[in-house]
């Protein structure tokens, strides 16, 4: 029995008049770990924002742990939560361990062995101030500051995009190992499919403002399938009006379609209209991701 | 030696085309000469007064900035590259501050031979000199308060000095002994050269810089903490106690002992200009302005309540209710300190009571109305330049008002008046953004980043936001 720790229902929200999610609906459960991608501007940070309620939604509601974030208020709900922002908040003067104490004053549970440790693995010198570190050093930090009260839902906002392959292949691993030792949910958003692809059990596409892919992640790549049809073979326009057909395009003289929902019925049909039989081909999420936005 | 004379030049003409920052300086101040120069031709009272607030102006804005600039400069790891790139930095600033002792001093000689020459005993050398030991040498302590907390006391000696040097007689000693003045001023430079030769990264310049960058209430200084968690996300290490006391006896000490001392150059003129009375005035003028500038720079405490909302108790309303209670402190405080001012004012020259108490309540006033202006234009996320020129018009219009006042004498009235209609607007603009605290996107308007290389430094970051 998994519990509802977000509830996202017909979400809205702008700016200055700009449309930015367009009516976002999704419910998250506890214990999934949710990759959420998009292009540059399609409103991901937006979305976590809205979620933990730094931005409130112009219409819809956002609920976490079944309280609606514009009147979160609970000490003991809050304390619950991790996030890690995408430009990093820390303190420039401090040195990383003065600006953990000064954070850990805020909760009652703290894990600093745990912090000690991850700063090891991480390579983050803990004694050097903040404004002297790098941009990757300093998101480590970051990272390390939103763990150490061992939340049980994280978000997190680009939290790969300044670490090199070695930290951040740690910072994956590390994930998989809080999910793995607590019943921990996290939703983070990458530019980085790969990473995604070795961690998420789930994902979250935002594209045009809506939520175009929910899915789990297995199940996403199982059912969209891309098909190449024998130089000259006809796209008939049943084919073309198929509901599931997110991508039609010719290259050389054969039509490629990308489908969302593969499924013997579709291929049946396709097969009938084209007088052959199609080969769906699997495509990774990187593939996906890019067929989307074609 | 060209070569090098050139690369000092191209460090003078990268000072005052790359940088915005003296850029704007440098468009003020020629302006502010421009209008010496024009007030040559008005009458002698209007002339006098308003070319020492215009060479003020020329004065003390690249007196103030420069400092500011010569650390971005030498800070920025691309120009530190360059073969003594410090030195030349240096050089530059030194030919910057000649340039503006010289251009001051055409602009009043000619202003003089237009229309007063015949009314003024004024000294060329004596003039250059000091003037030039004015500019410079608070350029130079300007660069070295980024480094030394020391310094930024130290730096009060300056204008303590001219203030009180012609009450003490110390004058009278140096007077016509020009070249003591010279040599003050070479050995000013002489020791910050000095100082310059030792690698920018082993003097720690660098992190230095990165502690200044903030402007007023965010990186001046980088001593003292604030104990409570909640104070010190929220206020930033940069803003504790301490350095709010820096800042006070910095910025609404020195800075207006600072322009009372430039008026004191005047006597250079005319050795009667300026009664105590008038220079008190001045002072109590520039010490609220300069109370109520900081007192703006709060703004900033409101945007970095976002980094509270998720581990302080409570809705939006209780962050509010705990932002403004420290809004509050710090604004009772600041009119504490006006009384306290006030009251030695009145026992040791025995300045006109009433004057004073209209003077303690603006010191509670303006800085209330400041600091709620700032918070508006912050959370309603108007662009850096139309804040900066909105903040400027209102602080403008404030100070104009409150100096048409105190030159007359019978000014209660309309002082109250002023007072009565400051206390409106803040109330009014209280009322508009603890409303809009409630519906704000934090997403929208997130705290100023300081990059590394010092920002913007000097004290006018904290509302453009740059």
């Amino acid at each position: 029995m998994t519990d509802t720790v977000l509830t996202l229902d017909n979400v809205f929200k702008g700016f200055d008049g700009a449309a930015v999610l367009k009516g976002i609906s999704a419910q998250v459960q506890s214990g999934e770990v949710i990759g959420l991608l998009g292009i540059n501007g399609a409103g991901k940070t937006t979305l976590l924002e809205t979620i933990l309620g730094y931005a409130l939604p112009d219409a819809g509601t956002v609920s976490l742990f079944g309280v609606a974030t514009n009147v979160l208020h609970d000490e003991s709900l809050k304390h619950r939560i991790g996030f890690v922002p995408q430009r990093d908040e820390l303190l420039d003067q401090m040195t990383g361990r003065q600006f953990i104490e000064l954070v850990a004053r805020f909760y009652d549970h703290w894990n600093q062995p745990l912090l000690d440790r991850l700063a090891q693995e991480f390579d983050v010198p803990l004694d050097v101030r903040a404004s002297k570190l790098s941009v990757g050093q300093r998101q480590k930090l970051s990272i390390l500051v939103a763990l150490g009260h061992e939340p049980e839902l994280i978000f997190l906002d680009e939290p790969v995009a300044s670490l090199d392959p070695l930290a951040r292949r740690r910072f994956l691993q590390t994930l998989i190992d809080l999910v793995a030792e607590g019943d921990r949910t996290i939703l983070f958003s990458t530019h980085i499919v790969s990473d995604l692809e070795r961690v998420a059990n789930r994902v979250w596409l935002i594209k045009d403002g809506l939520l175009k892919v929910d899915a789990a992640l297995d199940e996403l790549k199982e059912r969209t399938v891309r098909i190449t049809l024998p130089p000259g073979a006809a796209v008939s326009d049943t084919i073309r009006t198929e509901e599931t057909l997110i991508h039609l395009r010719h290259e050389q003289e054969s039509a490629v379609m990308v489908f969302s929902h593969w499924d013997a019925a579709r291929h049946d049909l396709l097969a009938r209209q084209t007088n052959g039989m199609p080969e769906p081909q699997h495509l990774s999420l990187e593939e996906i991701f890019l067929e989307l936005h074609r | 030696m060209t070569n090098r004379f050139g690369r000092t030049l191209a460090m003078l003409w990268f000072y005052l085309t790359w940088m915005p920052l003296m850029r704007y300086t440098a468009a003020i101040a020629l302006l502010a000469l421009a209008v010496t120069l024009l007030l040559g031709l008005a009458v002698d009272s209007v002339w006098y007064l308003g070319s020492m607030v215009a060479s003020g102006i020329a004065l003390g804005l690249p007196l103030m900035t420069c400092g500011a600039a010569f650390r971005q400069v030498v800070g920025n790891m691309r120009i530190a590259l360059v073969p003594k790139a410090h030195w030349h930095a240096a050089l530059g600033l030194l030919l910057l501050a000649a340039i503006t002792v010289a251009w001051l001093l055409a602009c009043y000689l000619l202003s003089g031979q237009l229309e007063h020459a015949a009314e003024r005993t004024l000294d060329p050398l004596a003039f250059t000199l000091r003037s030039f030991l004015f500019v410079s040498s608070g350029m130079l302590l300007f660069q070295w308060l980024a480094q030394y907390r020391a310094g930024y006391y130290f730096w009060l000696v300056f204008p303590l000095y001219n203030v009180f040097a012609p009450v003490l007689h110390i004058d009278d000693h140096l007077r016509g002994n020009e070249p003591v003045w010279a040599l003050l001023t070479v050995g000013l430079w002489a020791a910050f050269l000095f100082a310059m030769r030792r690698p920018a990264r082993r003097r720690g310049l660098a992190g230095a810089m990165a502690g200044f960058s903030g402007g007023m209430a965010c990186g001046w200084f980088e001593f003292g903490s604030i104990t409570k968690a909640p104070g010190t996300l929220m206020r930033g290490v940069a803003d504790s106690t301490a350095n709010r006391l820096a800042y006070w006896l910095v910025f609404t000490l020195g800075m207006p002992l600072l322009v009372v001392a430039l008026f004191t150059l005047a006597k250079l003129f005319r050795p009667e200009a300026f009664s105590v009375p008038q220079l008190v005035s001045v002072f109590l003028l520039m010490n609220l302005y300069m109370g109520a500038v900081i007192a703006a720079s709060n703004c900033e405490w409101a945007i970095r309540t976002r980094l509270l909302w998720l581990r302080y108790p409570g809705t939006r309303a209780d962050l509010w209710r705990y932002l403004e209670t420290n809004i509050l402190w710090f604004l009772v405080t600041m009119a504490v300190f006006s009384l306290l001012i006030a009251t030695l004012i009145h026992l040791t020259i025995g300045f006109a009571p009433r004057l004073l108490v209209m003077y303690v309540v603006c010191g509670l006033i303006l800085p209330a109305l400041l600091t709620y202006t700032a918070i508006t234009f912050r959370m309603w996320a108007l662009p850096p330049l139309r804040q900066a020129v909105a903040l400027i018009a209102v602080i403008g219009a404030v100070t104009a008002t409150m100096v048409t006042a105190l030159m007359y004498r019978d000014n209660s009235a309309l002082l109250l008046a002023i007072a009565g209609a400051a206390t409106l607007v803040a109330v009014l603009l209280r009322l508009r953004v603890a409303h809009r605290f409630r519906r704000i996107d934090w997403c929208a308007i997130r705290p100023i980043r300081f990059n590394r290389n010092g920002g913007l430094a000097g004290g006018f970051s904290w509302t453009t936001g740059i």
